[in-house]
This record gives C-alpha cells, structure tokens and sequence, in this order.
C-alpha cells in the first residue's frame, strides 16, 4: 500500500513538473486528488484493512494528497507571476501607434458643475472674476484673518477637519476673501465657487465634503441697498424667475453689518408648507459688508476701501434645482444619479 | 433660549400688542425665532376650586368622589389623583376646556359617566395645564389662591413663547435675559422698558473673607450673606415663567437665583452658609489634578488653568460653571451666600469644552457677559426673597472684588458714513431716535453724533462705527432699503487661466467624448491605499479623520476614481468618468501645494484585451489637446511608475518639452487585487501645466497652388520601433517638401514574421511648381534608404 502511493506521488510530481498551463495543471489535480482521483480512491479503500495499518496507511494518504496539492499550488502561483510579467512586458506594445475614437455616447456634467457654471455666467457677464483658492488652508486664511481669533465661539459653528500638520482643510470659501484681496488691486470684483468642508456626520442632509461660492467686491462706496440688488439679480438669474428676498441681522464676524438673506419660498410662494417649515421663507444666504478687520488683514486699508461679500451653498441649490433629496449622492460616484445630468455647457 | 411674553411684559410697556406678529419683526430686526408657541389656549374655563370632601367611589377602589366649590356652587368630581383631599386649594378644568393629554395632545373636557357616577369636569394636574411636566397628581395651589376665580385671571398661563435659535445670539450677552430682549421688543414697538429698580439695603456687618486671586480670569466677584431662610417652592407665577421658559421649579432659592439669570442674563449661585469652612471664599485656579465634584454628581479632575471658587478647605465651585455637591442649597438651608459674577469668556468656555459640562451658565459668560450686570443681579435677588421669604434678610455688607474698569467707548459716528453704508437717504433724527432707544447716549457733534456705547453692549459687541450703522440698520428695517446696483468703473476681461482649460476640457469630454463628470472625496481610502500598495503619507494625515477608513488627503486622483469603477462595473459593461480636481502634495512649512488634475478612464467588460481603450484613451488626449491648441504631443515611457501604471502599456504626454499627464492601461496587478473584471485604461493631465503653456495659437496654411500628391508607404519594421521614431525620420528628410506626416494603421500576422507593417501617410507639396515624377521617385528613394539606416525597416509600397 504505502509502496504504491509513494508510486502515485511520483508519477503526479512528474506531472506536475512537465505541466505547461493552467489548465494541465488543472488535470492533474483532478486525476491524483478529485473526488474520483487516484489517491482518493485509496483512501476509500482503508476500511478493509486491519485498525492498525488502517492508520499507517491513512496518514501516509494524507501525506501524500498534501504533496500534490502543496506542489500544485506552487505551480499555479508560478503560472500566475508569469502570466502578470508577461502581461507586464509588452515590449511589442506601441503607445504611438495611431489612436482609435471611442464610440458615442452620451457624457454628462456633475449637478454641482450645472449650477456652478449658471452662478459663474451671471457674475462674469457683470464683470466678476472667476478665482479658484486653496482647498487646504492655514488657520489663519479660515479664521484669524477673518476676524475669529482663537477661543471664538464662531469656532464652534464650523466643525473643522485638522490635519497633523496644523492646517486644516477650509470649512467656508471666505479663504478667498483674503486671498484675492491680497492678489488683486482695487477696486474688483470677483467669485469663488469651490468644495469646503465640515467634519460631521453624513446622513440625507449633511455631508463632510459640499459645494460652496463666494463673492466679494470691494470699491469706494459700497452699500447694504448696493448687496441687496445684486443679491436680487443673481438669485434671478439662477431661478429663472422673480424672487422675493429679505434680510435680516446674521453675526458672522467678517462681516459687519451681517446678514442672513431669505428667499420667499417658491413651493408656497409664501402661504407656508412643509419646504419653508411653514414660515413662508427659505434660508439660502449669509452675507454683508466685508469688516474693516478683515479688509486690513487683506492688506488694503478700510478708510479707503470697502465691500461686501456673501457666501451660497452650490450643493444645496443642486438640490433645490433637481429637487435631489439626499446629499450624499453627490460624491458618491454612482452612474445611476451622475448620467442624469445632461445639461450644461455653453448657455 | 425660549422667551416668555409675560416675562418680558413685566420690564416693558407691551400692553396690546401682539407677539405673534411682532415675532416676525424680532426676527428682521434681532435674531431668529424658531417658533412661536401660543400657551394656554382652551384654559378659559379651568377655575381655581377648594375641596370640601373627598369619599370613595362606591365602585373603585382607586377613584373619588371630591366635592369641589366653586366659590358660589358646589360640585361633585371623579378624582382618581391620590393627592386629592381635603381643604386643598386645585383647579378644575371645567366643560370645554382644552388640556394636554401628552406631549403634542389635547383632549376637550366634557362630560363624562365614570363607572357610573356622572361628572363634569375634571380635577386637573399641572402637566394637564401645561405648567410643569408633573401629572403625579392634580395642582397644588397656595392656601391663599382665590377660589372661584378664573386660572388665567389668576396666574400667567396664558403666554407666548418665542424659541429664538441660540446661534443667533452668539454675539449678544446682553439678549440672554429677558430684560434685554424686552429693551429690544421696546424699541422696536417704539414702547418704554421698565428700570429695574431694586435698592437694597446691604448691612455693614463683615462675616465672610472674600478673596478674589482669579486676575483677568475673574473681573468681578460679589457676593453677601442672607440669614431667615426657608427653603419652599415658589411663587406660582414665577414657577409658570420658568416653566414656559423651559426650567424645572426646584424651590424658592434655587428658582430665584434663575429668575435672576433668565431676567438680567447673568448667572447667580447660592451656598449653603454652612458649608463653607471658616466664612471664607477664595476664587483661585485649581491645583493641577485637584478633584471637584459638581451638584450634579459629576466628578472632575482639573487643570491648572481652570477658575475654582474655593473654601478655605476645598472647591465649592466650578466658576462661572456649576456649583460643588458639598456647598448646594437643601431643603433645611436657613443661611445662604449669595454670588453674583463675572468670569473671563474665554476660560469658561475652555473648561467646559474640556470638561464635557456645558451649562446654562457657561454658555452666557462665555458671551462676555457685562461686569456692570452684578450688581443689578444681586439686587434682583435680594428683593425676591425679601419679598417671598417672610423671615429671611440680609446680614452682611456687599462684597465686591473687582479687577474691572468699566470701559468708556465713544464712537464718532458720521451721518453720511451711516447713509453711505446703507445706501438709503435716513434722517440724522431717525439716526439719533433708534439708538437712543437701545439706550446708547448720543452727543451732537460735527457731521454727526459722539455714541457712548452702555456698558451692556461695549464687552466685545460693539466698537466700530460699523457696528452702530447695523444697530440702525435692524432697527429701521432692511426692508426698507431699496435695493440699487453700484456704480463701477468697468472691469478689463480677464479669465483665470486654469478656469479657462477646466472649462474646455469638461465640455469636450461631456458633449465630444461621451463622458460622465464624477466628483469624489479628497481622502484616500485605506483599503485603496493597500491595494495599490501605497504608504499613509504622515504630512498629508488628518488629526481627526472622519472615519479610520478615510484617514489622509489624497495625491492622486486615480484611487478613488478606480473605486468608481468598482462601483458601476456591476451595472455597466462600458462607460467613461472623468473628474477635475485638487490633488495634495506635501510641502514643509506650508500649507501642501494643490495643483488641479484632471482624470479620466474608460472601463469595458465586454472586450478580451486593454489595448484598444488605450488607443481610445490616447484618442481623448489628443482631442483635449489640438482643441487646447497645446501643439504638437510626443508619447513616451513613463519614467515614474505608480502601482496603477502599466510600465509597458503606458506614455507619459509631453508638448513642448514639458511633460503634461500620462495615460495607461489599468496595471494587471491591481486591476487583479481590485477583483476588477472591466478592462480599464486611464488619463490624467495637469490642469495648472496646461494652464500655465503658451498656446501655440493655429496660424492658417496657405492652401497650396500647386498640386502635391498624398503620398502612402507601409514599412515593415520590427515591433518594438516606434511610429514615432518612423515619423521622426520622415519629417526629416525633406521638410521643404514633405508635409502632415502621420501614421494611418498597422498590420501582425504571420506573413511579417514576428515583425509588424506600419502605414504611414504624408503630402508631397512643392511650394513653387508641381513635382516631377522623377522627383517623386527620388524622394521615395531616399525615403527606402533612410529608414533601412536608421529602422531597419523594409519600405512594401511603391508609389
């Protein structure tokens, strides 16, 4: 008996050894270990021998049944690391070689790309710079220079994402407002649009990572009345129709005076319903007058310049716009919700 | 903070007006008001009774029957409450009335046959009545309650309340009492507000030591004795208050001390006298590691930094925060210490963040509550026990540790500064009259007004002439400015380069090349890392990741783009995503350098090999290019490999001799480790590199006079001759006359023997004349020598 599986485990070796393929390989386990294979059937023959060779023989079985299968996975992972290098080198391969067109289909814009390019047509057909800033910030772009010194309870109003390094990743686009003061001579004008984050819990209406533009513009003589008319235009343009808006106190330290600015809703038109928690109007904007701090930390001085900013969240008039009423869908990568977005492009 | 009409009636004259409207014009002007609750609706025929009699019901054993006057009738009630008996002075709520059967409830009383006894109206319980959350049993009046008169005559349970969001009064200490809200409903509804007018008279007796070592981190420390205490619950008027206001009763001392605190804002603790060792108070920071336990049993260990009110033995206080379990006010507490304070915003805000124990307290000094406000508070105080408590008065003289100044701020402030700002035409008196109602004191002067700023709104509110303008601006109404659009010299047009090229090529790739625009998280994911066999960069690592899973900013925008693939692979057989966007790049120092990326693939499941979606995917990158008008791209070996790369199916893009992206086909190993069954090919450009390139901006060929021909030859060269190296060659041989060469296809087989036959196309053209045969022929000549030289390759056609 142990004679002829030591047969058998030489013969299967040899197999092995002169298998050239996958699939050889394959055959060899199935004709030593398969459920018909040779050494399995010796292992159905065990119960007519005596208990004690039974033993013997059954462990010298196993043994053997171990060694094919050892030197078979042995092989098969050589066959796998050269199938991978062959793959791998492809000195035939020619990357000049003349390109071929994809087929057509059918591409699509990101929701927030739609909406971004409307806000960015409006304020450039009204002379507004389109600026792009940073997305990682020091502390003091997001908040000394923006009037929220350390220990500011503003602090507590936007969970920050901190790096290790002591940066931090911006959780409002008013970075910019430093930035472009620093950049740019006045009097100008320009928008922000760009991601910002949060460091909370996602659930349908809460996301770490979201959509925001900002807009500033400083000159001489700039006015609440001067905010509230270009404020009127741009929600116009976007909605494509009249709005209603109002303003009232809003504290943001980099402004001053600060606003919350509310659009009537346009579910209800006002009457009340479940959108605007039946107050009749939707919250959509902080803004105000740039504060004479945040001017000077721009480096330019408030007694001779000044200027109002605002800030609007790109993802949530997404929302409002396709009626989407789950905010993680935006960064989640799915075909399903990213292929329905067709429009865009040149308006 | 939830503010109760009632409340504020009692410091301004707001008789006839109402608060439902006026909350509207609260929120313009002031802060946000969530909501507005109007309490007590349907209480009108709830009477104030006596129980004459309480007997068994015959057949319950938990109901009775109470005999209840009226004041001029007698009645009989079911009364299943177990405090019915009695003498007791309650309220029935009679037919009608509309009570709170559960937290957004209402049941109508009517009448009603219990177990076989009729009964009208129904003894009710303060949760019943919406005045307390208790409905252990029905409401206990005091002795001297007037039977027979209406509940809402009687005690203020009809109210409004506003629940104004919180946030919006982060930066105004002087609105969380209702003493403030009520000087601004005041002016806003041009009404009086009432002084708080409380004289005590404080005695010249000195029992208690009083230390005041905090330095800044205490501004003012006061505090007095009251002897004649007895600990009872409250009056009920202001146990209702409380209640709309959103507090608990405990007893008098307790409820008067947040009267006081829910009125003039500022905190007010009371001690227990007798456990304050030796008489003595000390405020002082902690011992590092010294341990306070705070009336709500908590336990804390604290930091060097943090404020303790102290006894000669240990804390008795957590300043400005909560007060010690071994110093509260008990139900046989006869002497108290009243304090009254002020600590340094910054500090409460850091212990109690640390602590995890933020408090009604806490969160108003961290406010940078109004030091002037003590004494107003104590007084309050004062006067309510002495009011309440018949026995009680005060036995020590006013202590006031101060390490404040009262600051004085004036402001000039312009009237045409204040018009400029808003844009809006208003009168120097209207100016003058809206301020004066927020009591500020106005000066005339030149050009405008000299505002001393009261002390309640100078702790970090209000500094700048700015400020003022938006006191006058809320209170004028927004709404009544018109809106009117600036008047600006015009802007010279100027694109951000960068914008420019995300633009295009987000267009090309949408509306040319059938792609879908994908926007992922700037994280890279664990487990993609792992797979692609890549390190956690520690400069890039976040303190405090959203989740294990996401710890660090990403490098690259292909990971996540590659998960994308993961995820619709399982729904598509083909598809193509491209995404814009920040990459991060470690710098020292600094904040990490983020140049904009542009990525994109192509993933299809139906085909057996990658090698057409690279053509496709160089395909893309050509297109992106010419319509960039970048000029001429040359392909070549990558040099440096990510795991994703494929080192031989792959070319970095250069124009220009600068390199701008790379393309490649999915690397097998990963592309294994991701279980990803699509072939996959993939580009990414430099947005900023693109961006940053001169254009080579297209010159217009003249179209030739003379005829050329096009001009084709196959060339049979072994495989790994690039195309390229061919075109090369080509170009150089007579530039004058061979123009637009380009590869047009290629073709393997056994016929070429291992080696591969590539076309080639060009146009002969002689700028002055039409070429001669022979001169065709020459070239071609040349043509067969040069790449034999320089290839090895065998030219097939002839022309």
């Amino acid at each position: 008996m142990i004679e002829e599986i030591k047969k058998l485990v030489e013969e299967a070796m040899e197999l092995i050894e002169k298998a050239q393929s996958l699939d050889e390989l394959a055959a060899v386990d199935l004709e030593y270990s398969g459920k018909k294979g040779k050494l399995t059937a010796l292992l159905k023959t065990l119960g007519l021998l005596a208990p004690d060779e039974r033993k013997i023989v059954g462990q010298a079985c196993n043994n053997a049944k171990n060694t094919v299968s050892e030197s078979i996975d042995k092989k098969r992972s050589y066959f796998n690391d050269q199938a991978i290098a062959r793959e791998l080198d492809v000195p035939s391969f020619d990357p000049t070689l003349p390109s071929i067109p994809p087929g057509t289909t059918t591409g699509s814009y990101h929701p927030v790309s739609v909406v971004q390019a409307s806000v960015e047509r409006v304020f450039e057909q009204m002379g507004f710079k389109i600026l792009d800033y940073y997305e990682a910030e020091s502390d003091w772009f997001n908040f000394e220079g923006l009037n929220i010194p350390k220990d500011h309870p503003a602090r507590d109003m936007q969970d920050t994402f901190w790096m290790k390094s002591g940066n931090l990743l911006r959780t409002h686009t008013s970075p910019g407002q430093l930035r472009s003061m620093k950049e740019f001579e006045p009097p100008f004008r320009a928008i922000f649009p760009g991601r910002v984050f949060r460091y909370e819990r996602t659930d349908a209406s809460h996301e770490h990572t979201f959509h925001q533009v900002e807009g500033i513009m400083i000159d001489k003589n700039l006015s609440v009345s001067n905010l509230i008319a270009i404020m009127k235009i741009l929600l116009e343009a976007i909605f494509e129709r009249e709005v209603t808006i109002r303003l009232r106190p809003g504290y943001f330290p980099f402004v001053e005076p600060g606003f919350e600015l509310d659009i009537q809703c346009m579910t209800c038109g006002g009457g009340g319903c479940p959108v605007c928690k039946h107050s009749g109007w939707v919250e959509l904007l902080p803004c105000g007058l740039i504060h004479p701090n945040v001017i000077r930390a721009g480096g330019l001085d408030p007694t001779q310049w000044n200027g109002w900013a605002f800030g609007l969240g790109l993802t949530r008039l997404a929302m409002m716009k396709y009626k989407i009423n789950h905010i993680t869908h935006f960064m989640s990568g799915d075909l399903r919700f990213l292929s329905q977005f067709k429009a865009g492009g040149a308006k | 903070m939830k503010v109760s009409w009632n409340w504020l009636k009692r410091y301004a004259d707001l008789e006839n007006i109402d608060p439902v409207k006026l909350a509207t014009q609260f929120t313009l002007a002031v802060a946000e008001i969530d909501e507005v609750f109007v309490l007590g609706e349907g209480l009108e025929n709830c009477r104030i009774v006596k129980i004459e009699k309480v007997e068994d019901h015959p057949s319950s054993d938990k109901l009775h029957l109470a005999t209840i006057n009226l004041g001029n009738t007698t009645r009989t009630v079911v009364c299943g409450a177990p405090n019915a008996r009695e003498g007791l002075i309650t309220v029935l709520a009679d037919e009608g009335s509309v009570v709170k059967s559960g937290v957004n409830e209402t049941m109508t009383i009517g009448k009603a046959v219990v177990r076989g006894i009729e009964s009208v109206g129904m003894l009710a319980s303060p949760f019943e009545l919406g005045l307390s959350d208790d409905h252990s049993g029905i409401i206990e009046l005091p002795p001297d309650a007037p039977v027979g008169m209406p509940l809402t005559q009687a005690a203020p349970v009809k109210d409004v309340v506003w629940e104004i969001d919180n946030k919006s009064l982060t930066h105004r200490p002087d609105l969380w009492g209702h003493a403030g809200i009520a000087r601004e409903v005041a002016s806003l509804a041009g009404r009086k507000l009432f002084e708080i007018k409380t004289e005590i008279q404080f005695t010249n007796d000195a029992p208690l030591k009083v230390t005041n070592l905090g330095g800044n981190l205490c501004p003012r420390y006061t505090a007095f004795t009251m002897d004649g205490i007895q600990i009872a619950p409250s009056p009920l008027w202001m146990q209702i208050l409380l209640y709309h206001a959103g507090m608990r009763p405990i007893n008098n001392v307790v409820d008067f001390t947040n009267y006081v605190m829910l009125t003039t804002g500022n905190p007010l603790h009371a001690f227990d006298r007798r456990d304050i060792t030796d008489d003595t108070i000390i405020v002082r920071t902690a011992a590092e590691g010294e341990e306070i336990t705070t009336l709500d049993g908590g336990k804390h260990t604290l930091s060097a930094t943090d404020l303790l009110i102290a006894d000669s033995h240990s804390g008795i206080a957590l300043a400005g925060i909560m007060g010690g379990a071994n110093s509260e006010v008990k139900d046989d507490t006869v002497s108290i210490v009243l304090e009254s304070a002020n600590f340094h915003p910054g500090n409460i805000r850091k212990t109690a963040l640390r602590l995890a124990l933020r408090t009604e307290s806490s969160s108003r000094f961290e406010k940078s509550l109004d030091p002037a406000n003590c004494i107003t508070s104590s007084n309050l105080f004062a006067s309510l026990v002495l009011e309440n408590i018949p026995q009680s008065r005060v036995t020590s003289r006013y202590y006031d540790e101060c390490n404040w100044e009262k600051p004085e701020i004036t402001i000039f402030l312009s009237c045409d500064f204040t018009r400029l700002k808003l844009g809006f035409d208003i009168t120097d008196e209207k100016i003058k009259s809206i301020l004066t109602s927020l009591d500020f004191d106005l000066t005339e002067t030149a050009g405008g007004f000299n505002v001393s700023v009261p002390s309640w709104r100078a702790t970090k509110d209000i500094s700048i002439p700015e400020d003022l303008v938006e006191e006058i601006g809320r209170i004028y109404g927004y709404d009544n400015i018109a809106p009117s659009l600036p008047l600006v010299p015009v802007q010279k047009p100027w694109t951000l380069p960068s914008k420019t090229v995300q633009r295009k090529t987000s267009d090309i790739l949408t509306l040319e090349l059938g792609f879908s625009e994908v926007m992922n998280y700037s994280f890279d994911k664990t487990r993609m890392l792992s797979a692609l066999n890549m390190e956690v960069d520690a400069r890039l690592e976040m303190a405090n990741p959203i989740s294990q899973m996401e710890p660090v900013l990403k490098k690259h925008l292909v990971p996540n783009m590659l998960a994308n693939v993961e995820l619709n692979e399982k729904r598509y057989d083909h598809f193509r995503i491209y995404e814009h966007g920040r990459v991060f790049l470690p710098r020292e120092n600094e904040i990490p350098e983020q140049p904009r990326h542009l990525g994109f693939l192509i993933a299809d499941r139906t085909l057996k090999n990658d090698e057409d979606l690279y053509y496709q995917v160089k395909y893309c990158v050509e297109t992106l290019c010419s319509r960039l008008e970048t000029g001429p791209l040359r392909f070549e070996k990558v040099e440096e490999l990510q795991s994703w790369i494929h080192p031989s199916k792959s070319a970095r893009v250069v124009c220009n001799g600068m390199e701008i992206g790379y393309l490649t086909t999915l690397n097998p190993i990963v592309k294994r480790k991701l279980g990803l069954e699509s072939q996959v090919a993939l580009g990414v450009l430099n947005i900023d590199t693109l961006a940053a390139m001169d254009k080579k901006a297209t010159v217009f060929r003249p179209i030739p006079r003379f005829p050329g021909i096009s001009y084709d030859i196959t060339v049979v060269i072994d495989p790994e001759i690039r195309a390229s190296s061919i075109i090369d060659v080509l170009e150089s041989i007579n530039p004058e006359i061979i123009s637009d060469v380009r590869c047009i296809g290629y073709f393997e087989g056994a016929k070429y023997a291992g080696k591969r036959a590539v076309s080639f196309r060009m146009d002969f053209i002689h700028p002055q004349r039409t070429l001669k045969q022979e001169e065709v022929n020459e070239i071609h000549n040349i043509i067969v020598e040069k790449l034999a030289e320089s290839t090895g390759g065998q030219v097939l056609s002839v022309p």
